[in-house]
């Protein structure tokens, strides 16, 4: 062997894909190591014999043929041929492998150049993202949230689950390769506009909630809370959207009806005290009535001074009831349109108590009120912010249950062009760690029955449909302050 | 006649028991809370005391639990009045007659019956 011959032999020995060099007839001539490995033949095994040898049966056959279309395809003969076939070791084991082919012209004869790699693990890999992608699809088709893919300027539907096409009232074929504006028309203002930008700037739209009239039922808006997310192509660009929607219309029903409920609920814990308290003028006019009967039975001359005062004193105890009774209707009533009316603040805090005087002598607290003389009047729904101040003073009577000093103080006061209502107890106070959720729909600190966790949400959304601010200031032992502030009415 | 302590925050009622208790021939002293109602017991001695439960500062119940500490220095028959109501699951006036009132009346109730109830625990 020459010079020349070993190096290109030690060369092709040392390479580390598998080589194999076989004549026109398939048989080869040479094995290197990385075959022998690959295989499990020595090259001593396979030198000499038809390279059939290392194909699995279904190709086995073939392999001449192969040979043979590429010898006569002359256009294959320059760049070479690449496919993927199954390989069997000599164990008999099989083994999926790309072989690259190419020819090579000497004197007297053509030899093929086969490199060899085993596909085991990038076949593998497939193997694993087919599944993948499998298991997405059945997450993304049965997810009970609606999601899409978007691809391109056109947001076309790249994926869309199931959920989201009924809630279009169209089917997943329907979206398919469409663009957004075609297929949702109401698409152009509300959604496409959103879309521009997320893909302009990238930052995500992260629960937008927004009411919405969907093509098969214009004639009720649904209510959506959606998230877009852009995702970057292998450019880094962004190019693709995806979006995720989820219907609440429902959710906003439940959550009404809850609403209703904890009213219902506060009205129960305030009816022992309003049976007491209505029973205290009937008491009255009870005794006023008996005694009017008794006069008249016993007196000849019958003292009618007596009787009048004892009638006036009936129809005032009859007043006395109806206001508690009127009282607790208005503040039971469901659906009630808002009605902004000009109110004097001290008057509606004297209000409040009504139904919560009972409660308070019974809890034995010490109510103070510093209500501010001459306070301007203050436009609003003195209904809600009645409810708003009857929850606050609620709330301090529960905070105030097992302190040894009982003390509410509700003030009144001006500062430039806001009225100030302070519902202040000398409770154990709101704990650092939980002060920034008590305002939080169903954020309660209160035994399971006892409390909803909506009351301070609800009196929240009503202060700020006011133009108002509802504040909470508290220090652990030493008590809670809650601050309503309402805009002076012009 | 007798001499009455009527016990009541609820001023109207306090004032209308007093003006019929009055016209049928009886002594009576108003108190609007539990402690007052102490001080005018020792104060006034009565035969009988008409106690509200749900009162300020002192309430009924306390001040029958007071009364009954002292009901050999101060003897008097009680009948206790409430509007109703109830604290956890006991009733106001349950709870009275188990501290040893001799009678219980819910506003409203009719005179006839209060006075019949103290004709019998005075004679």
């Amino acid at each position: 062997m020459s010079e020349a011959e070993q190096r290109l032999k030690a060369i092709i020995n040392t390479m580390v894909d598998a080589i194999i060099i076989f004549d026109e007839k398939g048989i080869l001539e040479t094995f290197n190591l990385a075959a022998e490995r690959m295989f499990g033949y020595s090259h001593l095994e396979v030198v000499g014999l038809n390279i059939n040898i290392l194909i699995a049966e279904p190709h086995r056959g073939k392999h001449d043929e192969y040979l043979k279309i590429y010898q006569e395809s002359a256009e294959n003969s320059a760049i070479g041929i690449r496919r993927e076939l199954v390989g069997q070791r000599k164990d008999g084991t099989f083994f999926p492998l790309d072989l690259a082919l190419s020819e090579a012209h000497l004197e007297n004869q053509t030899i093929f150049t086969g490199i060899i790699r085993n596909l085991t693990e990038s076949k593998q890999a497939d193997e694993a993202l087919r599944r993948i992608t499998k298991y997405l699809d059945v997450i993304l088709l049965n997810l009970p949230v609606g999601v899409a893919i978007l691809e391109g300027p056109e947001f076309r539907y790249f994926r869309i689950n199931q959920a989201l096409a009924d809630l279009n009232g169209l089917s997943v074929d329907d979206h398919l390769g469409r663009p957004l504006a075609e297929v949702l028309p109401h698409a152009k203002e509300m959604i496409i506009p959103e879309l521009d930008k997320v893909i302009d700037t990238g930052c995500p739209i992260l629960h937008r909630e927004f009411s919405i009239k969907l093509p098969n039922n214009p004639d009720s808006a649904v209510n959506l809370v959606d998230w877009q997310i852009p995702v970057p192509n292998k450019d880094n660009k962004l190019s693709a959207v995806v979006s995720i929607v989820v219907d609440t219309t429902q959710l906003t029903v439940a959550q009404a009806m809850l609403v209703q409920s904890a009213k219902l609920a506060a009205i129960g814990q305030i009816a022992s005290g309003l049976a007491h308290e209505i029973n205290q003028p009937l008491g009255e006019i009870k005794v006023r009535a008996d005694f009017t009967k008794l006069i008249l039975e016993q007196e000849q001359d019958i003292n009618r001074e007596k009787v009048s005062d004892n009638l006036n004193a009936i129809s005032a105890g009859i007043d006395r009831a109806t206001k508690i009774i009127k009282h607790l209707k208005i503040f039971s009533r469901q659906d009630r349109l808002s009605e902004y009316e000009k109110v004097d603040i001290n008057w509606l805090v004297n209000e409040s108590f009504v139904l919560m005087h009972e409660a308070m002598q019974l809890e034995r607290i010490d109510v103070q009120k510093e209500l501010a003389e001459s306070l301007p009047q203050v436009s609003c729904d003195y209904i809600r912010i009645e409810q708003v101040i009857t929850n606050l003073i609620s709330n301090a009577k529960d905070a105030l249950q097992m302190s040894d000093v009982k003390q509410l103080v509700v003030r009144s006061y001006r500062r430039g062009n806001n009225i100030f209502i302070e519902v202040k107890d000398s409770g154990k106070g709101i704990p650092r760690a939980i002060i920034g959720k008590i305002f939080d729909p169903f954020f309660t600190t209160k035994p399971v029955g006892q409390g909803t966790g909506l009351g301070l949400s609800i009196s929240y959304g009503i202060i700020q449909e006011h133009n108002g601010t509802l504040a909470v200031n508290s220090k652990e032992g030493e008590g809670t302050c809650f601050t309503i502030s309402l805009p002076i009415a012009t | 006649m007798a001499k009455i302590l009527v016990i009541d925050d609820d001023v109207p009622f306090n004032d209308a028991l007093k003006q019929y208790l009055e016209y049928v021939g009886h002594n009576v002293v108003c108190a609007f809370d539990g402690k007052q109602g102490l001080s005018l017991l020792v104060q006034t001695k009565p035969d009988l005391v008409i106690t509200d439960i749900v009162m300020p500062f002192v309430d009924g119940l306390e001040f029958l639990i007071s009364l009954r500490d002292s009901i050999a220095l101060f003897p008097c028959r009680i009948i206790a009045v409430s509007g109703g109501g109830r604290i956890g699951g006991a009733n106001y006036l349950e709870m009275a007659a188990g501290l040893g009132v001799d009678d219980t009346f819910e506003k409203p109730f009719g005179m006839e019956d209060l006075q019949k109830s103290i004709e019998t625990l005075l004679s």
